[in-house]
C-alpha cells in the first residue's frame, strides 16, 4: 500500500515537473520567438523556414529537407519538433559526420580521418619526441584519429616534473588550437566550423552572417558567411587555421608582428592596425602564385588535403603535386598534360585556376636559366632558390604557470590567441598573485595553469639549408628551440628554462625542419644568398656566436633521414670552385 | 620713526647672531673651514681635492664661518658640479674656469643639434595649428627659461628626450634616471653605492675621478644609437624577455622595462678590455670651447689616431699630456716621452712611442697593450676604389636598426616634462615596426666617407583635445644616420658581403636579379599593404636608379647614388676569381672591365 502510494506520488511529482519544465520552455521559446502563437501548447520547430525564412540552400548536391541534415535519423520523420536543442547545428562535426555525411561520403570521411588535418600526427609526435615523451617521432604513435593512440589527458593527479610529462598539456593548450575536431578560440580571422564544414563552409574574417536567413543575428560573430557548402575554397578559409608564422600566412605575405605592445603599429588614420588571427602583421611580398590570384587548392588537391587513406607522420612525407607537375623541371619532360587545370592555349599552356576559372599563362622551366644550368641544382628543391623569405622564429621560451606571481605579462598578452590574451589580461588585474585557467583545445574544458610563449628574435631574411626526406636541399626553419619553464600552484619553479632531451637520448630537443616557404618569386635568389653565405651553410649570422646568435646555427631535424648539411657540403657551399664563379660571371656579365 | 625702528631691529639681530655664534664651541687650532667641525670624519673626494687643504665651502659654498646649521647651509650646494652653480664652484677662476666654460658649450650640455634638427624637420611638416616657429639656436639651458619657445618638437624633446643632458639635476627621478645629469658630477662622480663603505664610521665623500667607469657613460648612452650597449655586445631586444629565468622574465634588463640580447662585442672591449674613456678624450667629451651641433664634430678621436699614429714629445711639466697622466695615476709618466695626438692635435697621454713598439695604456688600470699600427700600408687598406671607405664600413660587425618609429601625441593625456619635472598636456607614446641588428647598410656621410647607416623613421600621429585624429597635422620624417656603431671586429666584412647584397647597398632585403642585362630589384617588405603609405620598403634607402628615398638631415647622410651602385655591383661579378686585394684587375678596374667586355683571350669565361 505504502509502496503504491509512494509510486503514485513519485509519478505525480514527475508529471508536475515535466509540465513545469515544458511550460518554462514554452515561455522561454515564446519570449525568443514572439511571432509564435502564445496560446499554443507546442511550438513546432519542424517548420524551420517559419523562422529561418530566406536561408540559403546549402548547395545543389544537397537539396534535402532541413531535417535530413540537421536532425538525428530517429527524429527526422516526426512532423512535430518541440525541442530546438535536438537540432544538430553542424552535422559535419567530428561526432556527427559519420551519421549525417557518412551514408553518402563514407570513403571521404574515412580518408579524412587518416589525413594530417585530422590526426595532427606531425605536430604531436615530433613535439612529444623532442620533449622526451616518446622514443621516436615516427611512424606516428599518437594522433587524434586514424587509429593512432589518443593524446593522454593531463589529469590533476599528474605532477609534471619533466618536459616529457608536460608536453601533452602544452600540445592540448597551445598547439592544437587549430584542428578540425574543435573550434578553437574565437576572434577576427579565426572564426570557423569543425569537421567537414571547417573547410567547406566559408567563414568571413569578421565571423558575421551575410545571408538572408531572418533568424540569424547579423551583428553577432561566429556564423558562416552563408549557409552554403562549397568545394571552391578561397585562401582566407585555409588561413583561419594556417596563420601565425606558418605556411599559408606566408603565401599571403603575412609575418606576425612581435608580441610586445610596443609593436602595435603603424597607426593608420589614427587607428591601430587590424588584429587578425590574434595579432597584427607585417606585410611582405606575396608568393607569385598568390599575386596572380591562385588559390591554395589550385596546388593542394583533395588527396593532399583530405587524405589518401594512409596515416602519415609528418607534413613533408605527404605526396603532393610538385612544382614540376605544372612547370616542368630538371630532367622532366615538361608539365603533366593530364593535369586537370592545364589546357593548351594559342601561345602555349594555360593554367585554369579554381579561383573563378581564371586563366593564367603557364611559365615553364627554362633550362637556359642560370641556376637551371647547374646540374647539381637538380638536387635542390625549387623553393630553396625561389623562396623570397621564410619564417625564422628563433629561440622559443615557453612557461606554464599554475600561479602567476609578480605580474610580468602586462605588455605581452598578445600572443596570437584571443582566449589566452583574455586570461592573461584578467590576471593582470589582480595585484599580486593570480591562479590562471586556460582552455584545453581537445576537451574544451578549462584547467588551472596557462602557457605563455616568447621568442628570442624572429626574422624573415635568413634561410639556412638542409636536406629533406627526398634527398633534396631545402630551406630549414626552427621548429623549435624550446626552453621550458613550469611554475606550480605553490609558486615553485619546477623547471627553469629547461632544454628538453629527445626521447631517444640523442641530444637536446631542438630541431630545424626542412620546409617549403610559400613565398615563391618568379626568379631565383642571387647565387650568393646560399653560396659563400655562412648563415645559409648553417654557421650562424656572426663570427663570434653568443648565447643568442648561436640560435641561428641549426639543430638536426626531428625526423630521421632528414638532416643538416654535412661539413663537406657546407664547405663546398662556402668555398665554391672556380667553375662556379665562371658560371656566375656568365650570368651576370 | 620707521627707519629708527628698522635700525634698532637690525642691530638686535646682529647682536643676537653674534652672541649665538660666539657661544658656540669651535675648534681651537688650524681652523680653516667651519664645516669640518660637524663633518669631522670626511674622506677626500680624491687626492687632488683633499678636504684638509681645501675644506668644504670652496666647492660646496655655504657659510663656513657660521656654526649654525641653517645659516651654514643656507647657500650651500649639494652638487658643486651642477652647471647652474659651476662658475662659482668647479669653474671658479682659481680652479677650472676653462673647463666649465667648455663643458657648457659641449654637445652633452646643449643638445643643440638634436633641438635644431627635430625642430627644423618637424615644424615645416606640421600644417598650421598651435605651433610656434622653429627656434634656431636653442640649447637645453634655454628650455629652463619661462620664455622658452613652445612648439611640438620642443614638447616632444621635453617629454621623451630631455632626461639625458648635463643640466639635469642629479638625483631627480628614480633608478637609472636619478643617476643621470649633474653637470661635471654626471661623469666625474662615482655612484654612491660604489663609494659608501657601510662598516666604516668615517663618512665617505663621493669619489671624484678622471678614471670614469663606462657605467657612468652607459647610464645615458643606451638609447637612440645605443652605442653604450653595442660596444659591450648588447642589443635592445623586441621585449620578449627571454629566456625566462625562474618564474620571471629574463634578467638581462635595461632601464624602462627593456631587455637586451648578447651579440658580438666590440673587439676593443672583448680582447683589450678597453673602457669608453680609453678612446674618448677630455677634449672630445668636454668640448674645445666651440658649440657644435653634432657630437662627431666635437669628438677628436679617430681610429687612425691610434692605429696610424702621429707623435709629439712631451717637453714641459705644464704640458697637457703630463697633467692628464698625473691626474690619471695609472698610466706611466709621459715627461720626455712621445705621446700620440688626436686629429685635433690634443694629446693621447696613454699612447706612448716606446722602444719596444707603440704601447697603449688602459686608463682604468694602466695595463699596457701593444697596438697594431701601420695598417694603412697593407694591400687591403690601399686598395684603389676603397679610398672613401671609413674603417667602420668594413669593420663594424653589426649596427642596431630600428625600423618604423610610430609616435602618437594625445592632447587628452598628460605627461611629465623632464625639464620642469611637472606634468603638462600632451602624452607621447612610441611604437615600432621591427628591429634588426645584422648586415649594416652602407651610404655616404658628409659627401665623402662611406659609413654604416641606420634608419630613424618617425611616423607621427597627432590627436586633438577631444582625441580626434588630426590627419592634416600628422606627418612622417624619414631619416638616415651614419655613425660608428662601436661593434668593431678585427675581421672585416668579406668582399661579397658588400658588393652583392642589396641590403648593404641600401636597396633593402629582397632579390636583386638581372633581366635582359639590367638589374631589377624585388623588395621583400611591402610598405603599402603594411599600412605605411610609403612607396619604398622601410629598409629601402634608395632605388636601383639611385633615387634616394631616405636621407640624413640636410642630406649630410645619403644612400649610394646610381653611379655608385653600378660600380659596387660591377665589382661583385669579378670577386669570385679575383678575390685578392692585390689582384691586378683592380689597379685600373674600368680598363679591366673594358678588356673583359671585349673578351678576347681572357680565361674568365673559358
Amino acid at each position: 500500500m505504502s509502496g503504491l502510494t509512494g509510486l503514485t506520488w513519485m509519478t505525480s511529482v514527475k508529471t508536475g515537473l515535466l509540465r513545469l519544465a515544458r511550460g518554462t520552455g514554452v515561455l522561454l521559446i515564446c519570449l525568443y520567438c514572439p511571432h509564435q502563437p502564445l496560446a499554443s501548447e507546442t511550438v513546432n520547430h519542424a517548420d524551420c523556414l517559419h523562422c529561418h525564412e530566406g536561408i540559403e540552400s546549402i548547395n545543389d548536391n544537397h537539396r534535402f529537407p532541413c531535417a535530413h541534415c540537421h536532425l538525428p535519423p530517429g527524429e527526422r520523420q516526426a512532423n512535430i519538433l518541440t525541442d530546438h536543442e535536438k537540432i544538430v547545428r553542424n552535422p559535419s562535426g567530428p561526432q556527427q559526420a559519420e551519421a549525417f555525411c557518412g551514408p553518402c561520403h563514407k570513403t571521404e570521411i574515412e580518408k579524412v580521418r587518416t589525413s594530417l588535418h585530422s590526426t595532427m600526427a606531425g605536430v604531436i609526435n615530433q613535439t612529444r619526441f623532442l620533449w622526451g615523451a616518446q622514443d621516436r617521432p615516427g611512424p606516428a604513435l599518437y594522433g587524434l584519429s586514424g587509429g593512432l593512440m589518443p593524446l593522454p589527458e593531463a589529469g590533476p593527479e599528474i605532477y609534471p616534473q619533466s618536459t616529457a610529462v608536460l608536453v601533452d598539456d602544452f600540445l592540448r593548450r597551445r598547439c592544437l588550437r587549430c584542428h578540425i575536431h574543435t573550434k578553437g578560440p574565437a576572434g577576427p580571422g579565426i572564426y570557423r566550423a569543425t569537421g567537414c564544414a571547417a573547410c567547406h563552409v566559408l567563414y568571413d574574417d569578421d565571423g558575421l552572417y551575410k545571408g538572408k536567413d531572418a533568424a540569424i543575428d547579423r551583428s553577432k560573430p561566429g556564423y558562416p558567411a552563408l549557409h552554403t557548402f562549397t568545394a571552391a575554397i578561397p585562401n582566407a578559409q585555409c588561413l583561419h587555421c594556417h596563420n601565425h608564422n606558418h605556411v599559408g600566412a606566408d603565401y599571403e605575405g603575412l609575418f606576425e608582428h612581435d608580441y610586445h605592445d610596443a609593436f602595435r603599429s603603424p597607426l593608420m588614420d589614427g587607428k591601430p592596425p587590424a588584429i587578425r588571427y590574434g595579432l597584427d602583421h607585417h606585410r611582405l611580398v606575396r608568393d607569385v602564385h598568390g599575386e596572380k590570384g591562385l588559390w591554395c587548392i589550385d596546388c593542394h588537391t583533395r588527396d593532399h588535403v583530405m587524405g589518401d587513406g594512409h596515416v602519415y607522420s609528418f607534413q613533408m612525407e605527404v605526396p603532393k603535386r610538385p612544382c614540376t607537375d605544372c612547370h616542368g623541371g630538371f630532367n622532366e619532360k615538361g608539365p603533366d598534360k593530364t593535369h586537370p587545370s592545364i589546357r593548351k592555349g594559342a601561345d602555349g599552356l594555360i593554367f585554369l585556376s579554381k579561383n573563378h576559372g581564371r586563366q593564367h599563362r603557364l611559365p615553364l622551366f627554362r633550362s637556359e636559366g642560370t641556376g637551371h644550368q647547374v646540374e647539381a641544382h637538380a638536387r635542390v628543391r625549387c623553393s630553396a632558390c625561389h623562396a623570397q623569405w621564410s619564417f625564422q622564429d628563433y629561440g622559443m621560451s615557453v612557461m606554464r604557470e599554475d600561479r602567476i606571481h609578480d605580474y610580468k605579462w602586462l605588455n605581452l598578452t598578445m600572443q596570437g590567441d584571443p582566449w589566452l590574451q583574455e586570461q592573461l589580461k584578467a590576471c593582470a588585474k589582480s595585484p599580486d598573485t593570480a591562479y590562471p585557467m586556460s582552455t584545453d583545445y581537445l576537451s574544451g574544458r578549462k584547467r588551472q595553469g596557462i602557457w605563455s610563449v616568447g621568442w628570442r628574435f624572429r626574422r624573415w631574411e635568413l634561410m639556412p639549408l638542409g636536406m629533406d626526406q627526398a634527398d633534396k636541399y631545402a630551406i630549414l626553419r626552427p621548429l623549435y628551440q624550446y626552453l621550458v619553464t613550469y611554475v606550480d600552484r605553490g609558486g615553485n619553479v619546477v623547471l627553469d628554462s629547461a632544454v628538453p632531451e629527445r626521447g631517444d637520448g640523442s641530444g637536446r630537443g631542438w630541431a630545424f625542419m626542412p620546409y617549403v616557404p610559400h613565398t615563391t618569386a618568379p626568379f631565383g635568389r642571387a647565387c650568393v644568398s646560399c653560396h659563400m653565405n655562412p648563415a645559409s651553410a648553417g654557421q650562424g649570422i656572426q663570427d663570434e656566436l653568443t648565447c643568442d646568435t648561436a640560435l641561428t646555427v641549426p639543430s638536426p631535424p626531428a625526423i630521421p633521414g632528414l638532416r643538416l648539411l654535412k661539413p663537406q657540403e657546407a664547405g663546398r657551399l662556402l668555398l665554391p670552385p672556380r667553375r662556379w664563379h665562371r658560371e656566375r660571371l656568365k650570368a651576370l656579365r | 620713526m620707521k627707519s629708527s625702528l628698522l635700525f634698532i631691529s637690525i642691530c638686535l639681530i646682529i647682536v643676537a647672531v653674534t652672541l649665538k655664534e660666539t657661544r658656540m664651541q669651535r675648534p681651537s687650532e688650524g681652523f680653516k673651514d667651519g664645516c669640518l667641525f660637524c663633518h669631522k670624519e670626511m674622506t677626500d673626494p680624491d687626492p687632488s681635492h683633499p678636504v684638509s687643504a681645501f675644506g668644504c665651502a670652496i666647492c660646496h659654498l655655504g657659510n663656513p664661518y657660521s656654526g649654525d646649521l641653517q645659516r651654514a647651509h643656507s647657500s650651500m650646494v649639494r652638487n658643486p658640479g651642477d652647471l647652474r652653480v659651476v662658475d662659482k664652484t668647479c669653474g671658479q677662476s682659481r680652479c677650472h674656469p676653462d673647463l666649465a666654460h667648455r663643458v657648457k658649450k659641449s654637445v652633452m650640455a646643449t643638445n643643440k643639434g638634436m633641438l635644431r634638427i627635430i625642430q627644423e624637420q618637424w615644424i615645416e611638416r606640421v600644417n598650421a595649428g598651435d605651433t610656434s616657429p622653429c627656434a634656431g639656436n636653442l640649447r637645453v639651458s634655454d628650455l629652463y627659461e619661462k620664455s622658452a619657445p613652445k612648439n611640438i618638437a620642443v614638447d616632444h624633446y621635453r617629454k621623451m628626450c630631455g632626461g639625458c643632458h648635463l643640466w639635469k639635476p642629479r638625483g631627480a627621478g628614480t633608478g637609472e634616471i636619478a643617476r643621470r645629469g649633474g653637470g661635471c658630477s654626471d661623469c666625474h662622480v662615482l655612484d654612491e653605492e660604489n663609494s659608501k663603505d657601510p662598516d666604516s664610521p668615517v663618512r665617505s665623500h663621493p669619489v671624484i675621478t678622471t678614471r670614469i667607469p663606462s657605467d657612468n657613460c652607459v647610464k645615458c648612452h643606451n638609447r637612440s644609437a645605443r652605442i653604450g650597449l653595442s660596444y659591450f655586445g648588447m642589443f635592445e631586444s623586441a621585449g620578449y624577455g627571454t629566456p625566462y629565468e625562474e618564474c620571471g622574465l629574463s634578467k638581462r634588463r635595461l632601464s624602462g622595462n627593456r631587455f637586451f640580447l648578447n651579440l658580438q662585442a666590440d673587439v676593443h672591449f672583448k680582447q683589450a678590455g678597453m673602457e669608453c674613456i680609453d678612446c674618448h678624450t677630455a677634449t672630445g667629451l668636454m668640448g674645445d670651447g666651440k658649440a657644435y651641433d653634432n657630437l662627431r664634430d666635437q669628438l677628436d678621436i679617430t681610429c687612425k689616431d691610434c692605429h696610424s699614429p702621429a707623435f709629439s714629445r712631451v717637453e714641459t711639466e705644464e704640458a697637457l699630456a703630463r697633467r692628464l697622466a698625473l691626474l690619471n695615476r695609472q698610466v706611466p709618466g709621459v715627461l720626455g716621452k712621445s705621446v700620440g695626438l688626436t686629429r685635433k692635435g690634443t694629446p693621447l697621454y696613454n699612447l706612448h712611442q716606446e722602444d719596444k713598439g707603440i704601447i697603449f695604456y688602459r686608463k682604468m688600470d694602466g695595463a699596457p697593450i701593444e697596438i697594431k699600427t701601420s695598417l694603412e700600408h697593407r694591400d687591403h687598406h690601399r686598395m684603389k676604389g676603397h679610398e672613401r671607405l671609413s674603417c667602420q664600413a668594413c669593420h663594424a660587425a653589426w649596427i642596431p636598426q630600428c625600423y618604423g618609429c610610430h609616435l602618437t601625441c594625445r592632447k587628452t593625456g598628460r605627461q611629465r616634462d623632464w625639464l620642469t619635472g611637472a606634468d603638462s598636456p600632451g602624452r607621447w607614446k612610441e611604437a615600432r615596426s621591427y628591429l634588426r641588428f645584422s648586415r649594416p647598410a652602407l651610404g655616404i656621410r658628409d659627401n665623402k666617407d662611406i659609413y654604416p647607416l641606420s634608419p630613424c623613421q618617425m611616423f607621427i600621429s597627432l590627436f586633438d583635445e577631444s582625441d580626434g585624429f588630426q590627419k592634416d597635422r600628422s606627418f612622417r620624417v624619414m631619416n638616415l644616420s651614419a655613425f660608428d656603431p662601436h661593434t668593431t671586429a678585427a675581421r672585416s666584412r668579406s668582399c661579397v658581403e658588400c658588393h652583392q647584397d642589396p641590403k648593404v647597398l641600401g636597396l633593402g632585403e629582397g632579390i636583386l636579379y638581372q633581366k635582359a642585362g639590367k638589374w631589377v630589384f624585388r623588395p621583400t617588405y611591402d610598405p603599402i599593404a603594411s599600412g605605411l603609405s610609403l612607396s619604398h620598403p622601410l629598409d629601402g634607402y634608395a632605388g636601383l636608379d639611385g633615387q634616394p628615398f631616405q636621407t640624413g638631415y640636410r642630406e649630410k647622410v645619403r644612400p649610394f647614388n646610381r653611379d655608385e651602385i653600378d660600380r659596387i655591383l660591377g665589382v661583385g661579378t669579378c670577386l669570385g676569381c679575383h678575390s685578392g686585394y692585390d689582384d691586378p684587375i683592380y689597379r685600373d678596374f674600368q680598363a679591366s672591365r673594358r678588356k673583359f667586355q671585349e673578351g678576347a683571350g681572357l680565361p674568365c669565361l673559358d
